[in-house]
C-alpha cells in the first residue's frame, strides 16, 4: 500500500501555519490544501460509496512496525510520560510516531481465538452482521480536492457475496435505522482521501459477540485504486474502561477476562488524567471497500 | 440442433457483402411522415400446411389456461427441438421421441389425478354429480367440454363415445367415477389431437384458393398471440362462422390483443427470437467472472423479456428502441453487475423499471446481460461471436459456416497483443478469414467494454479499448454509436417482421411469401414500427388465413 | 418364440388394487442348460450395440498409434484404455466423404446416418435407430439415451429433424431404468389393475388420429406415424409388467445415484456423472432393458469447463497456441471416462464371456482436428466384438476408406442385412474388410 507519508502531511500543516502566521492577508497565495479542511464542504453532485469488504486489526509485521496514525503528534519514546511511556511503533515506509498500541493485543486475541479472528470478521462482514458504508460527498475531482465529506453509515441486508469470498461491488443497500452516522470533512491529494480527528463508533465481530468500538480522535486515510476498488486505514483512541466493559459482556471467563484486564491496561498510551494514567489505548485497523449504492 | 454455429435453413454460401443494407434513407417513425402505405395484398403462394407439435411453453399455457393455473407442471418434458435457431420451425418438423411418449404419460395423470384430487376441485372441474360409480350422462357432459378445450374442436360421436367407455371401465375397474375419468382425461392429454396442431386446409368460397378451416385459424391465432391455444370464446367464433369474415376476425383479434395473454405470446416470441434459451445452458468461469452466480441466467432473461413487454405492449412504442433505450428492467443481483442503484419501487419478483443514467454506456439489448453472456466465452469476451448475434439476429445478415481445414488459432494474449482487437487482426489478415470476420469483429469490437458477463469494464486488464468500427458504411466511435447505426438500419425492422414471420407461420419464409414478408415490413414503417401492431397485421392479414390449395386431403 | 409362464396364471385371484411383490427363486424353467441364459430356445447372448460421443474431435498427431495390426503400441491419448487394448480396435485414417458443409456437425452426421446435412438438420436416422428398429422389439426399452453434459441434443435420431434426447441426470436414468417397472428376476407383482388401464389408454390414444391421418402431407404422415409407434411402444413396454422379467444372472437393481450433481467451482463433475451413468448402463443392458444405447457424452462445439482447464473446451481448441497441452489433457480425460464405461460393461459376466464381448461400441468424436474441424482421418474406436463378429484387438489404418463402411460393418455384424449405407458420397455397399474376423 503506497500511502502519502505523514511526514508531507505535517510539513503541509507546518507551512501552513507558517503562512497564517506570517500576516499574509492576500487570498492570491494560500493554498486550499493547507490546514485542516473546513468543516463543511461546497456541496457538488458528485458522491461515491463504498461498501467495506474486508477488515483487518493491524498486528505488527517486525517488532515496532506497524501501520496507522499519528494520533498525539508526538514521536514517543519509552521515556515520553504523556504517552505513560509507551514506546509509538515506525510504519513499514519507516514514518516515525505511529500510535497503534492495540497492535501488541492481537497476537493474544488470536490465540484466544484459535486463529479464527479474521475468519470470524470476515464472514460477519459476508453476511450482512457488519456492513460499513462510507459515502464520499462534495467531489469536484477524482484525484485532487480540498474539500469532501465522508459519512460513515451502517447499513442492512444479506449482500451477494463473489465466489471470491469479497462482497460483489455495485450493491445498493438500505442505512439502518436508530444507527448514529458519521461525517468528517477531509482534503482528497492524488486520489487519498485524509480526514480527522473525529468520534466513530466502528462495529466489530469478535466470536459471537458484536459490538461498536468507540473511537476518539479518529483519523481515516483512503485510496480510491484505478480498479474501482478502496483500500484504507482507521485509527483512533479507545477508552481502556470501555475496552474492559466490553470484554466482560463476552463470556471468556474470569482467568482470562483478568488477563485482558491487565494487558488492555498495560497498553494504555493516550489521553492522560489529573495522576498522569493514560486511559485510552491507540488503535488502527485497515480495510478494503467495493462501490455499493446507499439508500438514506 | 444446437450449435454454435447455428444450422442454416438454406446451406447457400451467401456472397461476401450479401448485407441487405439499401441506400434508402430509414422510413420515419410516424405512419403520416411521408411513409407509404404498403399495398394490401400482394401475390403470395402458401407452402403446405403443417402439423405443428407443442411446444414446452405451450403444453404449460394449454393446461394453465384450459384446465386451471394451480395445477403444476413440474414433471419433465420432451425438449423443444429448435430448426434455424427456431423453435416454432422446429416444432413443425419433429415428431415425439420414445422418452417423450413416456414423459407425456405420466404427465398426464400426474395433470388427471391433480384436478379431480379434492371435492372441491371435483365440483369446479366436472360441474355435474355423478349418479353412481358409472353415470355415462355425467362423464359426457365433462368430456365434451373438456375434450373441445384440449383438442380444440368439438369432438366426433365417435371420439367422445370412445372416451365415455373408457372412463366407464375405469370408474367400473377402480370402483370410484372420477378415478374413471381421470384415465380418460389422461387419454385426452396423451392424444396427438392435444400433442399436435394440425392445421387443416378447406376451399375459400368463389377463390379458387383454399384457406385454414375455422377452428385451425382460431388455433393458429391462438397460439400465436397466446402462445396458447383457443379459449371458449374463440373457439365459439369458430364454431359460429365469425372467423370467416374480415370484421368478425378483426373482432376476435382485437380481443385477443387486449387480452393479458398477449405478453405470453410476446415473451416466446422474443425468447427464440434471441435465443433466450439458452441461457439455462450458459457457463461462466467463477475463477475469472466472481460474481455470475446461480441466479444470474434467470434474472437476464426475465429482464430482456420484461423490457421487451414494456416496450412492446405496455408503451406500445417504436420497438426499434429495444436497441437505444435507457430503459430496463432490474433486479437487485443486475443493478449490482450494471453498478446501477436498485430501484426503489419493483413488482413482487424484485424486478423494477429503471432508466439509466445518461452518461452510461449502456443501450437496449447490446447492454444486457443476456445478450452479452451468451455471446461470449466461459472465460472471456469474443467479439466474433457479438458481431455474429448481430448480424443474423438483428440484421438478418447471412453468415457463412466457417471453412474447414484451416487453422483457426486466435494468436495468445502477449506484451504486443493485449487486446481481443489485437489478437483478431490475425483473421483479417488471413484471405481465407478475412470475408467473414470483417463481417463479424468489428462490429463485435464495439461491445469490448463489456466483459464476458456484461459488466463494464474501463479497459482490458490495463490495455486501452477501441470500440470503434463501422457496420456497413456507417461510423461509430463507440457502442452507443453502434446501437444507434442498428436503429437506423432499415434491416433491423425487415428482420424483427421476419422473425416475427417465421414464429407465427412456424417456418422460413418461401420465395412465394418473401412479397408478402416485405409488405408486412412496409406496414411496420408505416405504423411507427410498433410491435403489437404489427402483430395485428400478420394475424389479419389474408395470407395467414391462406392455406396451400391442395385438394385431395378433404375429409 | 420365447416360453414365459404368464404370471396371471399364477397369481389369479390376487386382484384387488393393491400390488404386492413377492420374491421367488428363479424358476428352473427360464434358465437353461447353460445356467445362464434366458431366452428360451436360444443358447448365444443378444448382441448389444451402442455409441460413445464426445464433441469437439482429439489431436491427430497423439491421437493416431504409430504401428499397425494386433501388437500395435498405443498413442498417448489412447493410452488410459490400455486396460481394454485386446478389445479394441482402433481405425485410422478413414473419411468422412459427405460434405463437411457444417463444421462439427458433418461427421457425425456422415458417420451415423450416411448423409450430409439437409436443411440445417439430419434427415435420415441414425445407425443405433437402424439398430433399433431391427432388435428394439425384444426389450422393454427400444433404445436407451444418454448423456454426460447436460443437454437436450444428441446425434440419435429416429428421423428428419426426430431428434432422441438424453438422459443426462443420473437419478432420473435409474427412475426410469429400476424405478416402477422393473423387476427383478424372480420377482412377482401382482396384477395391478391400473397397469391395464394404462394399457387401454395407449391402445385408444394409438387408434385415434387415423382420419387426421388422411388430411395430411406426406411428411406429416410419417411424424404422426412416429407419435403412433411411440404410444404403441409404450404400450408393449407396460405389457411386460405383466409378463415375467428375463433372467439374466448378472442382473441386479442397482443403488439410486444421488438426486443431484452439483458443479464444483463452476465446473460440471464430468467423470462423477459419467461414472454413475457407466455403472447404471451396465446394468439396464446386464438385465436386458435394451440393446441398442447412445452415450453423448459431451456435445459437438461444447464449450465444457473440464477440471484444471483454463477456458471452455471448444474455445480452447481454437485458441490453445502450439501443441495444445490443455486440449490433449482433456482428450485423455474424456478416454479416461470412456475407458471406466466400457470396463463397468466388461465387468458384466454373461456366460463364458462378458457383456462388452457380445457388444459393438462405436466411440468417436465430430472431428480429428478441432482446431481445423476436419472430417479425415477420422477418430473410431470399436470396442467389443458383437460376440466375435468383428475381428478386435487391433489397429486398423483405413487409409482414405469411406468411413461409412465401418458403419455398415457394425449394421451387417449386428445381423442386419444391409446392402449398402449411406446415400450420395456417403454410400458404400462394402464393409470395411480389415474388420472381419
Amino acid at each position: 500500500m503506497k500511502l502519502l507519508r505523514m511526514k508531507t502531511l505535517r510539513h503541509a500543516l507546518l507551512a501552513a501555519l507558517l503562512a497564517a502566521s506570517s500576516g499574509c492577508s492576500d487570498d492570491s497565495g494560500v493554498d486550499p490544501f493547507a490546514g485542516p479542511a473546513p468543516a463543511q464542504c461546497p456541496a457538488t453532485s458528485i458522491e461515491q460509496s463504498m461498501i467495506l469488504t474486508r477488515l483487518v486489526l493491524l498486528r505488527q509485521p517486525m517488532p515496532g512496525v506497524s501501520e496507522g496514525f499519528d494520533l498525539d503528534g508526538r514521536v514517543s519514546g519509552a521515556d515520553d510520560n504523556l504517552s505513560c511511556r509507551r514506546r509509538d511503533l515506525t510504519s513499514p515506509e519507516g514514518t516515525p510516531g505511529i500510535d497503534n498500541q492495540f497492535s501488541l493485543l492481537v497476537p493474544a486475541l488470536d490465540t484466544a481465538t484459535s486463529g479464527a479472528l479474521d475468519a470470524a470478521i470476515q464472514a460477519a462482514i459476508n453476511n450482512g452482521q457488519l456492513m460499513v458504508a462510507v459515502t464520499v460527498e462534495g467531489v469536484d475531482d477524482r484525484l485532487n480536492d480540498p474539500c469532501v465529506s465522508l459519512v460513515f453509515r451502517r447499513v442492512q441486508g444479506r449482500p451477494f457475496v463473489g465466489s471470491d469470498t469479497r462482497i460483489d461491488p455495485g450493491q445498493t443497500f438500505d442505512t439502518l435505522r436508530d444507527e448514529p452516522v458519521s461525517r468528517v470533512t477531509g482534503r482528497m491529494r492524488n486520489g487519498v482521501i485524509e480526514a480527522g480527528p473525529f468520534p466513530l463508533g466502528l462495529p466489530i465481530a469478535v466470536l459471537d459477540a458484536r459490538f461498536v468500538i468507540q473511537l476518539q480522535n479518529a483519523r481515516v486515510r483512503i485510496r480510491w485504486r484505478a480498479d474501482g476498488t478502496f483500500e484504507g486505514l482507521i485509527g483512533g483512541g479507545i477508552e481502556a474502561a470501555q475496552m474492559i466493559a466490553t470484554t466482560q459482556t463476552l463470556t471468556i471467563g474470569a482467568d482470562l477476562m483478568g488477563l485482558v484486564r491487565r494487558l488492555i491496561l498495560s497498553i494504555t498510551d493516550l489521553d492522560p488524567d489529573a495522576d498522569g494514567n493514560c486511559r485510552s489505548f491507540s488503535a488502527a485497523v485497515s480495510f478494503e471497500g467495493r462501490s455499493a449504492f446507499v439508500n438514506p | 440442433m444446437h450449435a454454435t454455429y447455428a444450422s442454416r435453413w438454406s446451406l447457400a454460401l451467401a456472397p461476401l457483402f450479401a448485407v441487405a443494407c439499401s441506400d434508402a434513407t430509414p422510413p420515419a417513425a410516424t405512419p403520416d411522415a411521408g411513409v407509404a402505405q404498403p399495398p394490401a395484398t400482394v401475390t403470395y403462394s402458401p407452402p403446405e400446411p403443417v402439423l405443428r407439435r407443442l411446444t414446452r411453453g405451450q403444453y404449460v399455457n394449454a393446461i394453465h389456461d384450459l384446465l386451471g393455473d394451480d395445477l403444476l407442471v413440474t414433471r419433465p418434458m420432451e425438449p423443444d427441438v429448435p430448426l434455424g435457431g427456431s423453435v416454432s420451425v422446429g416444432a413443425a418438423s419433429t415428431s415425439i421421441s420414445r422418452r417423450g411418449v413416456e414423459q407425456y404419460e405420466a404427465l398426464s395423470y400426474d395433470i388427471a389425478e391433480q384436478l379431480l384430487r379434492t371435492e372441491a376441485r371435483r365440483a369446479r372441474a366436472v360441474g355435474c354429480t355423478p349418479t353412481g360409480t358409472a353415470d355415462a350422462a355425467c362423464a359426457e357432459s365433462f368430456l365434451r367440454a373438456t375434450g373441445r378445450r384440449l383438442w380444440r374442436r368439438p369432438l366426433t360421436d365417435a371420439e367422445l363415445s370412445a372416451l365415455v367407455t373408457l372412463a366407464g371401465n375405469a370408474a367400473t375397474t377402480l370402483n370410484d367415477f372420477h378415478r374413471g375419468l381421470e384415465y380418460a382425461l389422461a387419454a385426452m392429454l396423451q392424444s396427438p389431437h392435444f400433442l399436435f396442431r394440425a392445421e387443416l386446409a378447406e376451399p375459400a368460397s368463389g377463390s379458387g384458393t383454399a384457406r385454414f378451416s375455422p377452428y385451425s385459424l382460431a388455433s393458429r391465432l391462438a397460439f400465436f398471440l397466446w402462445n396458447s391455444p383457443p379459449d371458449d370464446a374463440l373457439l365459439t367464433a369458430a364454431a359460429e362462422g365469425r372467423l370467416d369474415s374480415e370484421e368478425g376476425l378483426r373482432a376476435e383479434v382485437e380481443r385477443m390483443l387486449a387480452s393479458p395473454r398477449l405478453t405470453r405470446g410476446l415473451r416466446a416470441f422474443v425468447t427464440e427470437w434471441l435465443g433466450l434459451q439458452l441461457l439455462d445452458g450458459v457457463s461462466k468461469d467463477p475463477m475469472v467472472f466472481t460474481s455470475f452466480s446461480a441466479d444470474v441466467p434467470a434474472a437476464a432473461r426475465e429482464e430482456t423479456l420484461s423490457l421487451a413487454e414494456h416496450l412492446a405492449i405496455t408503451r406500445d412504442a417504436d420497438f426499434r428502441e429495444i436497441v437505444t433505450t435507457r430503459e430496463t428492467f432490474v433486479n437487485r443481483r443486475l443493478a449490482s453487475i450494471y453498478n446501477v442503484r436498485a430501484p426503489s419501487q419493483t413488482r413482487a419478483d424484485g424486478f423494477g423499471l429503471v432508466t439509466l443514467p445518461a452518461d452510461s454506456p449502456r443501450r437496449g439489448l447490446l447492454g444486457h446481460v443476456s445478450v452479452l453472456a451468451l455471446a461470449a466465452h466461459p472465460v472471456s469476451t469474443s467479439p466474433t461471436l457479438r458481431g455474429k448475434f448481430i448480424r443474423e439476429s438483428l440484421l438478418c445478415n447471412e453468415v457463412p459456416m466457417p471453412p474447414v481445414n484451416v487453422n483457426t488459432a486466435l494468436p495468445e494474449p502477449s506484451a504486443s497483443l493485449r487486446t481481443m482487437r489485437e489478437r483478431l487482426i490475425q483473421h483479417q489478415a488471413d484471405p481465407t478469414c478475412r470475408s467473414c470476420h470483417l463481417l463479424l469483429d468489428p462490429v463485435g469490437l464495439a461491445l469490448e467494454h463489456f466483459n464476458g458477463i456484461g459488466a463494464w469494464r474501463p479497459d482490458d486488464r490495463g490495455a486501452r479499448i477501441d470500440p470503434s468500427g463501422n457496420l456497413d458504411g456507417v461510423s461509430y466511435r463507440d457502442a452507443l454509436g453502434l446501437t444507434q447505426t442498428i436503429h437506423d438500419s432499415p434491416s433491423f425492422p425487415r428482420c424483427v417482421t421476419t422473425r416475427l414471420y417465421r414464429f407465427a407461420y412456424g417456418r422460413h419464409e418461401t420465395d412465394g411469401e418473401v412479397a408478402e414478408v416485405g409488405r408486412l415490413t412496409q406496414d411496420f414503417a408505416y405504423g411507427g414500427y410498433r410491435l403489437r401492431r404489427l402483430m395485428s397485421s400478420i394475424a389479419t392479414s389474408a395470407a395467414f388465413r391462406r392455406a396451400d390449395g391442395v385438394a385431395g386431403r378433404q375429409p | 418364440m420365447k416360453t414365459r409362464i404368464h404370471r396371471r396364471t399364477l397369481l389369479k385371484g390376487l386382484l384387488g388394487g393393491a400390488a404386492i411383490s413377492i420374491g421367488l427363486p428363479p424358476l428352473e424353467c427360464f434358465i437353461n442348460a447353460n445356467g445362464t441364459a434366458y431366452a428360451g430356445g436360444g443358447s448365444s447372448f443378444p448382441k448389444r450395440f451402442g455409441v460413445f460421443f464426445w464433441g469437439n474431435g482429439v489431436l491427430p498427431a497423439r491421437w493416431n498409434p504409430t504401428s499397425e495390426g494386433t501388437d500395435y503400441a498405443l498413442s498417448p491419448q489412447l493410452m488410459p484404455l490400455s486396460a481394454l487394448k485386446s478389445d479394441l480396435t482402433v481405425i485410422s485414417a478413414s473419411r468422412v466423404l459427405t460434405t463437411n458443409s457444417s463444421p462439427h456437425l458433418s461427421g457425425p452426421t456422415g458417420l451415423f446416418t450416411g448423409d450430409a446435412i439437409v436443411g440445417g438438420t439430419v434427415t435420415r436416422p441414425s445407425i443405433d435407430q437402424v439398430l433399433a428398429a431391427e432388435i428394439g422389439g425384444e426389450t422393454r426399452f427400444r433404445s436407451l439415451e444418454i448423456g454426460v453434459q447436460r443437454s437436450e441434443n444428441s446425434y440419435s435420431y429416429s428421423g428428419p429433424n426426430q431428434v432422441n434426447p438424453p438422459e443426462t441426470s443420473p437419478r432420473a436414468f435409474f427412475n426410469r431404468l429400476f424405478g416402477e417397472g422393473f423387476r427383478m428376476p424372480g420377482e412377482m407383482t401382482a396384477v395391478d389393475p391400473r397397469v391395464r388401464l394404462r394399457r387401454s389408454v395407449l391402445d385408444a390414444v394409438g387408434a385415434q388420429a387415423s382420419d387426421l391421418r388422411n388430411r395430411l402431407g406426406a411428411a406429416d404422415r410419417i411424424r404422426l406415424e412416429q407419435h403412433l409407434e411411440g404410444v404403441r411402444g409404450l404400450e408393449r413396454q407396460i405389457a411386460r409388467l405383466e409378463e415375467n422379467p428375463p433372467n439374466l444372472a448378472a442382473c441386479r437393481r442397482p443403488d439410486a445415484p444421488p438426486e443431484a450433481f452439483a458443479d464444483l467451482e463452476g465446473r460440471p463433475q464430468m467423470s462423477a456423472i459419467s461414472r454413475a451413468m457407466s455403472d447404471l448402463m451396465a446394468m439396464a443392458l446386464a438385465c436386458d432393458q435394451s440393446r441398442v444405447f447412445f452415450n453423448m457424452y459431451s456435445q459437438s462445439v461444447n464449450n465444457t469447463l473440464f477440471p484444471g482447464a483454463p477456458a471452455g473446451h471448444h474455445q480452447l481448441t481454437h485458441d490453445e497456441p502450439g501443441e495444445q497441452p490443455m486440449v490433449d489433457a482433456i482428450v485423455r480425460l474424456i478416454m479416461s471416462d470412456l475407458a471406466y464405461f466400457l470396463t463397468a460393461l466388461r465387468n458384466v459376466r454373461e456366460g463364458d464371456g462378458n457383456l462388452l464381448q457380445h457388444s459393438i461400441v462405436l466411440c468417436t468424436t465430430d472431428c480429428s482436428y478441432g482446431r481445423s474441424h476436419s472430417i479425415d482421418d477420422y477418430p473410431l474406436i470399436i470396442a467389443g466384438s458383437g460376440g466375435g463378429a468383428l475381428a478386435t484387438g487391433r489397429h486398423i489404418a483405413a487409409r482414405g476408406e469411406n468411413a461409412c463402411k465401418v458403419s455398415l460393418s457394425i449394421l451387417r455384424a449386428m445381423g442386419v442385412r444391409a446392402p449398402e449405407f449411406g446415400v450420395g458420397a456417403g454410400r458404400t455397399t462394402d464393409g470395411l474388410s480389415a474388420l472381419s474376423p
